[in-house]
């Protein structure tokens, strides 16, 4: 950063004014500190104005009308919506003004010449286009925006890669390691593939929840419809309703279905979301699904109580005594087995 | 210029070749500070955020002609004043281009919370900064807003003004010119010098005072 030599003749006002001086009372640096104080060390006949110049850029504080994370996050979902229907439309949304409509016809053009030159070195070079992987986090849940504006929220240690660019009518693909929750933009033109180990889904506009370990590969439909299809077992795709589980072993080389409560599937995705009238019977169904315990209710009036209310299901000790505690049951473990009972 | 919270060039660059996540960040870092922005012309928190909404869908539509990530605040910026003067335009029924004149309000607010913690000469201080603040106009206030709150520099204020560089130095110096002269007028420079110190330490700490514009159009 170059210095102007002339601050001797600098008042209280010049040094409001200047950048150098604005730049090291707001965001001081190891550089800044060290030529300031030096300065002013040197100047002793200045230090009255620099401090007086100091104490107005601080003494300014305007009120800050600041939005909160909640509505932050609203508006950027309602864009990304808009940009995605703008996108699809590839042509203005709303233009009122005289001024802004020639800038449009500019972006729009730009656009299609954008394309024009990514075909042409598509057909000069047929490389594959560039994937990209997002990581999840190591603790806790991320969501991540596809290029159609799908959202996908990973669980913890979990990774989603697909490519850079979607063609307007291509294949909208998605390769999934470990455990994820699917909100997809519905597009009538172009088909959607969730591709995790050893089967693929077939997604139509919907939410879904897919977990892949080493041993099993769980999804779970929460709206919409989509088709299991299977690497193994391609004779047997599955086409599933809301509501449907399907639990496909690699080892066993086995598919299972059922009907759950899909929220209770889907419930790590948000801190604290609340479950409402999940019965033990449900909740027992998850903890074998997704911990591989059998679990015995010792009476079917309890395996019918309802729980409602926030569920940490992030490890497994945490959800037992939550459950313990809340249904008032003792949990024993035996090997593989839990076993539920009241407390006496 | 030093701005603790800049877009890193690789994720301009990832948002150039189409990366929402990318846009995301961008987004998230520019909503709140256009709706502070916005605040200052209008109380209609649906008109800011309609404005916000579309100058994002054209700086999506356009992200590859911006050149350099350095422009990229100054296009926000500048694209968001004129649509959300123009709505405001349109809603109040004045035909000619209002942010080509003088005639708009732009409030600078500073609240209650210094109050409670400075000394009573303190207040004095602060009613006759908030006097000289009344006396503004509202371009000043707007170059203050952008020099010592969004910390821009004198060619980014300029740009967003649409004024010379040279007009953006001067309008900058008068308006410190005319707030400086609240403190001179009264003995108590100390006052606010031990203040300062204060209000660095705590931070956010706000000050209280309303300023209005001197041309205030009837609604």
């Amino acid at each position: 950063m170059e210095q102007p030599t002339d601050y001797e003749q600098f008042d209280t006002n010049d040094f409001i004014a200047d950048d150098h001086f604005l730049q090291w009372v707001k965001f001081p640096t190891a550089a800044s500190d060290a030529f300031w104080n030096t300065w002013i060390a040197a100047h002793p006949h200045k230090q009255a104005q620099t401090a007086a110049a100091r104490a107005f850029i601080l003494g300014l504080q305007f009120k800050e009308e600041l939005p909160s994370q909640l509505m932050i996050n609203a508006s950027l979902e309602r864009n990304l919506d808009r940009i995605t229907a703008w996108e699809q439309q590839q042509q203005p949304l709303i233009i009122k003004e005289k001024g802004p409509r020639k800038i449009w016809w500019w972006a729009a053009a730009a656009v299609v010449v954008g394309s024009m030159a990514l075909i042409g070195r598509q057909l000069l070079l047929p490389a594959p286009p560039a994937k990209v992987a997002y990581a999840g986090l190591a603790n806790g849940v991320r969501t991540i925006w596809l290029p159609d504006s799908s959202k996908v929220i990973l669980n913890a240690n979990a990774s989603v890669s697909f490519h850079a660019n979607w063609a307007a009518n291509g294949e909208r693909e998605v390769w999934l390691e470990g455990e994820a929750f699917f909100d997809i933009k519905p597009a009538a033109t172009q088909a959607f593939v969730v591709h995790s180990g050893n089967l693929d889904i077939d997604v139509l506009g919907t939410t879904f929840n897919v977990k892949k370990d080493t041993a099993f590969t769980n999804v779970t439909l929460n709206t919409g419809k989509i088709k299991v299809r299977f690497n193994e077992l391609p004779e047997h795709p599955l086409l599933l309703a809301p509501g449907d589980f399907v639990q496909y072993s690699a080892k066993k080389n086995k598919i299972t279905k059922k009907k759950v409560n899909a929220d209770l599937y889907a419930v790590w995705k948000e801190e604290g979301s609340q479950l409402q009238n999940v019965t033990l019977q449900e909740m027992a169904g998850y903890i074998e699904d997704i911990y591989g315990y059998q679990v015995r209710i010792s009476t079917a009036e309890l395996a019918r109580t309802k729980l409602s209310g926030g569920l940490r299901v992030k490890d497994e000790k945490l959800l037992l005594e939550t459950l313990s505690f809340a249904l008032n049951v003792k949990i024993e473990r035996d090997g593989d087995t839990l076993f539920i009972r009241p407390k006496k | 210029m030093n701005d603790q919270q800049h877009i890193d060039p690789a994720i301009w660059e990832a948002c150039k070749g189409g990366d929402k996540n990318a846009y995301a960040c961008i987004y998230t870092l520019y909503y709140p500070r256009l709706f502070n922005y916005g605040c200052k012309f209008t109380m209609d928190a649906a008109l800011i955020e309609d404005s916000i909404q579309e100058i994002f869908v054209r700086f999506w539509a356009n992200r590859e002609k911006l050149a350099a990530v350095k422009e990229l605040k100054s296009y926000l910026f500048v694209s968001f004043r004129h649509y959300l003067l123009n709505l405001l335009a349109r809603y109040k029924k004045i035909q000619e281009d209002i942010a080509a004149t003088d005639n708009y309000a732009f409030a600078l607010e500073i609240s209650a919370e210094q109050q409670r913690v400075v000394a009573e000469e303190a207040q004095e201080q602060l009613q006759m900064l908030r006097n000289a603040m009344r006396r503004l106009t509202p371009r000043q206030k707007e170059a203050v807003f952008f020099r010592f709150y969004e910390n821009m520099s004198y060619e980014e204020i300029a740009g967003i003004l649409n004024i010379s560089v040279k007009a953006t130095y001067k309008l900058v110096a008068r308006a410190i010119l005319m707030l400086r002269d609240a403190y001179n007028t009264t003995p108590l420079v100390k006052a606010m010098l031990t203040l300062a110190p204060l209000a660095a330490v705590l931070g956010s700490m706000q000050l209280s005072l309303i300023i209005c514009s001197a041309q205030d159009f009837p609604l």
